[in-house]
């Protein structure tokens, strides 16, 4: 398999470069315009020749990606000479449609590069090569259609139109620069002073174009990564984003070397004599032709980044022993003014970097100044917001956040880690007690600072120096997320102490661990089912303690379900027979659970106290209120009511709750 | 002004290769989850993915301890949501099952993984 | 021809196709939601399903019976409700709490409970 992937990249590759290439060479000789110099005329026919190399290359290499990518889709190389499976991955796939749309376009490219034609006229021979450059244009920008952005969601059209943008410059950029220097090379010869101004005009053109195409490139490009990769960790953390890295660093000298073109050999062209214009042409005509071979090299990489998986969807391994956050600062409020002052004095550093490259006085010892402003910011304000990483630190735990995660992490948490760090994770434990280095206070805010990452790495790996032992080889890695996700919960129960019985309009902070029950043979559901549908009160009840408030809570539950509202209640002894048990009266027709009590019991009792205890949970998923009593007391049902037609009236205005714990 | 020491330091991360990619990079949940131990027999299986799948390419199977099929062989991609792969199960008898998923979303990249559940009484 | 005139007609095509493609999607789209429309509500005539549930409440004074039920496949999901019973039998032997397997008959959306037996355990 991993042959024909090498193979794939290869072909892409080569697909990509012909795709691209050709809307240059057809922008160009728009660009240049029609001319009726021997040297420029004898210069379009060899661009032609070359639109009609690359179209042949660029649809013999469509069809050999075609083979390949039937292979990778059905798992087998045979597949590729399967009829049956070819039809499957042509008409069958989306990418599958838009290979034939970008095929029926390239093919009619190829006609229209063939074609034997008289050009009578300046309009014959801009339709001519306008044709050209609309018909590459148009299959270059399909490429976007079935690449990364067709899979964003939401937000389809306007990825797939910015790629679509990024690809057609990168098209008009790249694609120009070979042709340019065929034509600067021909101009600068021997015998071709004839086409000298043409090439001069021709370079002037593409140099205006080139900087805004730039521009475009940059402006997209950021837009893409954005979308694609969304973090620092994915962009240093993953293959994905080190090929972009890489990209952009074959990017700066091709950009320098641009820089240079434009503001000293351009401008030398139109020296006043022969001995002023030719050395430069031909130095630029070399210039341009490293710019392509560098693009080259570029393209490359992005050949491979199409097929390598988007990093917003790839748990990042972070390559430091160390990263930054302003959650240090938590425990350090002096430190914070400090900071933001060096911070500003970066910036300013920066601020002066960039001038100086702009400026044409003084700029060396602005430049100086920046770099020291710089060092001395970030020297001041980094040290501070550091904090220990891992290469685990940003990977999001492969166990989501739920009941039945955190209760199984809790029962090993009491058999494997209460020893030291105490029953309740305060890191009291008569295992710790004399240890040099004392277990770890799972409450403080401290924990807040790590992320789940973290605490995996260590639950894995120990940490040295002191007798946190590592659990990697007698945990399953599921096991271990457990432990991450109970010790997650318990930091939740310490927050969840500020919840109130009342909600705090538009405050949605906590998030509710999702659960799954069933009631008897009915078919499981889950707390995230009612997402964004239904706002639920969770009630754990015992029985019969709490019987004149379940019979409350029936009596308004058609005014709760005409609000949006819906009641689930969890018997705290788990007991299977809980429907039973309460009989005929007070006739309840909320959900009962009587399948997946304990875990729903043994995760909320953390946040709640021994008794009855009920939990508001908002259409995102967040918890928003808690009422709890040793006692089940009387508790207003109106002012519940009240509080549910408050958060009706709530727009959302932070993302859903997430599935997994940072 | 976050990053800059980060930014220096990119020519280290790229010569660092990249590690395995995590186990769940395409899969965001299941139901039943990953890892699960239920105690009724689940009558369906679903995986939430987290890009659009291509039907034609995308199949998932569950098998037990012995290694026989417990699906009906009918996965195919849910109708209304196409990031949601959904497959019948018989009655499962308590024990752990594996399932096995093998996918094609829509920016033309196969992913596969396994995870396991349990059934219990 | 002349060229420009080529190119012209080529666009003209192509922008023709374009459109006819963009419609006929359009067109098939709403075809399919029509047809899945269709294949959900269930066909005329009666129909009779048999399938598990728990007694929540019985009501002879009204002649209801109120059962949290696995799905009705092509009628309803799995949900709390009440139904008629067939015959005022179908209250005895019964108490609220019971696991039952219960025949719901008839053209929905008018239908009753026919049968029902106590789950055995």
């Amino acid at each position: 398999m991993s042959s024909v992937a090498t193979l794939s990249i290869g072909v892409r590759f080569i697909h990509l470069l012909a795709s691209v290439a050709l809307v240059g060479a057809a922008g160009m000789l728009l660009l240049a315009g029609p001319s009726d110099r021997p040297t420029a005329i004898r210069w379009e026919a060899r661009v032609l020749r070359s639109i009609r190399g690359l179209v042949i290359v660029a649809l013999a290499s469509g069809v050999g990606a075609l083979l390949l990518q039937t292979a990778e889709f059905a798992g087998r190389p045979h597949a590729a000479l399967e009829p049956a499976m070819l039809g499957r991955a042509l008409l069958a796939t989306h990418a599958g449609i838009v290979w034939l749309a970008r095929m029926g376009l390239l093919l009619l490219l190829a006609v229209f590069a063939f074609m034997r034609v008289h050009v009578a006229s300046k309009l014959d021979w801009v339709a001519g090569r306008g044709e050209l450059l609309l018909l590459a244009g148009g299959a270059a920008a399909l490429v976007s259609f079935s690449g990364h952005a067709i899979a964003v969601t939401p937000g389809t059209a306007g990825a797939v139109l910015n790629d679509a943008l990024h690809v057609l410059a990168t098209g008009l950029w790249f694609g120009g620069l070979p042709p340019l220097a065929m034509l600067l090379h021909a101009a600068g010869r021997d015998g071709g002073e004839d086409a000298r101004a043409y090439a001069v005009l021709a370079a002037r053109r593409f140099s205006r174009l080139a900087l805004v195409l730039v521009i475009a490139l940059v402006a997209t490009g950021v837009v893409n990564a954005v979308i694609e990769i969304g973090s620092v960790a994915g962009l240093l953390g993953t293959t994905h984003g080190r090929l972009l890295l890489g990209k952009l660093a074959l990017l700066v000298p091709i950009l320098a070397l641009a820089a240079v073109n434009r503001s000293r050999t351009l401008p030398a062209l139109s020296g006043p004599g022969e001995a002023v214009g030719r050395p430069a042409m031909r130095r630029l005509a070399r210039s341009v032709a490293i710019e392509a071979v560098l693009l080259v090299a570029l393209l490359g990489v992005v050949a491979v980044i199409t097929v390598t998986p988007p990093a917003l969807h790839v748990e990042p391994t972070w390559p430091f022993p160390f990263r930054f956050t302003y959650a240090a600062l938590a425990e350090m409020p002096a430190l914070r003014i400090r900071a933001v002052i060096a911070g500003q004095i970066a910036v300013l550093g920066v601020v002066a970097v960039i001038a100086s490259a702009l400026m044409r006085r003084h700029r060396w010892p602005v430049l100086a100044g920046g770099v020291v402003l710089v060092a001395v910011g970030a020297g001041v304000a980094l040290p501070p917001l550091t904090v220990g990483a891992y290469p685990s630190t940003f990977r999001r735990p492969a166990v989501s956040y739920q009941a039945s995660s955190i209760a199984a992490g809790g029962e090993i948490f009491r058999e494997r880690c209460a020893g030291c760090h105490g029953i309740t994770g305060t890191g009291n434990g008569p295992g710790g007690r004399g240890l040099e280095r004392l277990p770890a206070d799972l409450h403080s805010a401290h924990t807040d600072l790590h992320t789940a990452g973290d605490l995996f790495w260590w639950i894995s790996r120990g940490i040295p120096g002191s007798r946190m032992p590592a659990f990697a080889g007698q945990l399953s890695a599921d096991d271990r997320w457990d432990v991450v996700n109970f010790i997650r919960a318990l930091a939740a129960a310490d927050a969840v102490q500020k919840l109130g019985p009342t909600v705090e309009p538009e405050r949605p902070w906590l998030v509710a661990p999702d659960f799954t029950f069933s009631v008897g043979p009915a078919a499981p559901r889950s707390l995230k089912d009612y997402r964004g549908r239904r706002i639920v009160l969770l009630v754990l009840y015992s029985w019969p303690a709490s019987k004149p408030r379940l019979a409350e809570l029936a009596r308004a539950y058609d005014s709760m379900a005409m609000l949006g509202g819906e009641i689930v209640a969890v018997p705290l002894d788990a007991s299977p027979e809980a429907i039973r048990r309460i009989g005929t009266e007070p006739r309840i027709l909320f959900p009962i659970v009587t399948d997946g009590a304990d875990e729903i019991v043994q995760t909320y009792r953390l946040f709640g106290v021994d008794g009855h205890a009920e939990f508001l949970i908002d259409r995102q998923g967040y918890l928003r209120a808690r009422w709890t009593a040793p006692t089940p007391a009387m508790r207003d049902v109106n002012l519940l009511l009240a509080e549910i037609q408050q958060l009706n009236q709530e727009k959302p205005s932070v993302p859903e709750a997430a599935e997994h714990v940072h | 002004m976050k990053y800059p020491v980060c930014l220096l330091a990119v020519l280290v991360a790229l010569v660092l290769s990249a590690a395995g990619t995590g186990a769940h990079a395409f899969l965001d949940r299941a139901e039943p989850r990953v890892g699960s131990k239920l105690k009724a027999p689940p009558p369906e299986l679903r995986l939430y993915f987290t890009q659009e799948l291509e039907p034609a390419f995308s199949s998932a199977k569950v098998t037990n301890e012995s290694g026989r099929q417990v699906d009906k062989g009918d996965s195919h991609v849910d109708d209304g949501d196409r990031s949601v792969l959904r497959l019948s199960l018989y009655r499962l008898e308590p024990g752990t099952y594996k399932v096995n998923w093998r996918i094609l979303s829509v920016d033309t990249h196969v992913t596969e993984g396994d995870f396991k559940f349990r059934v219990t009484l | 021809m002349r060229l420009w005139k080529v190119a012209v007609l080529v666009n003209l095509a192509l922008a023709l196709g374009v459109g006819w493609g963009y419609v006929w999607w359009g067109r098939r789209a709403e075809q399919l939601s029509r047809e899945l429309e269709a294949a959900q509500t269930a066909p005329a005539g009666e129909r009779e399903w048999r399938v598990r549930g728990v007694v929540r409440a019985i009501l002879p004074e009204i002649n209801l019976i109120v059962l949290t039920h696995e799905e009705l496949r092509g009628f309803m999901p799995s949900m709390t409700m009440g139904f008629r019973a067939a015959s005022p039998k179908i209250y005895e032997g019964i108490s609220v709490g019971d696991e039952v397997r219960f025949t719901v008959r008839g053209i929905p959306p008018n239908v009753a409970v026919t049968a029902i037996d106590k789950e055995k355990g």
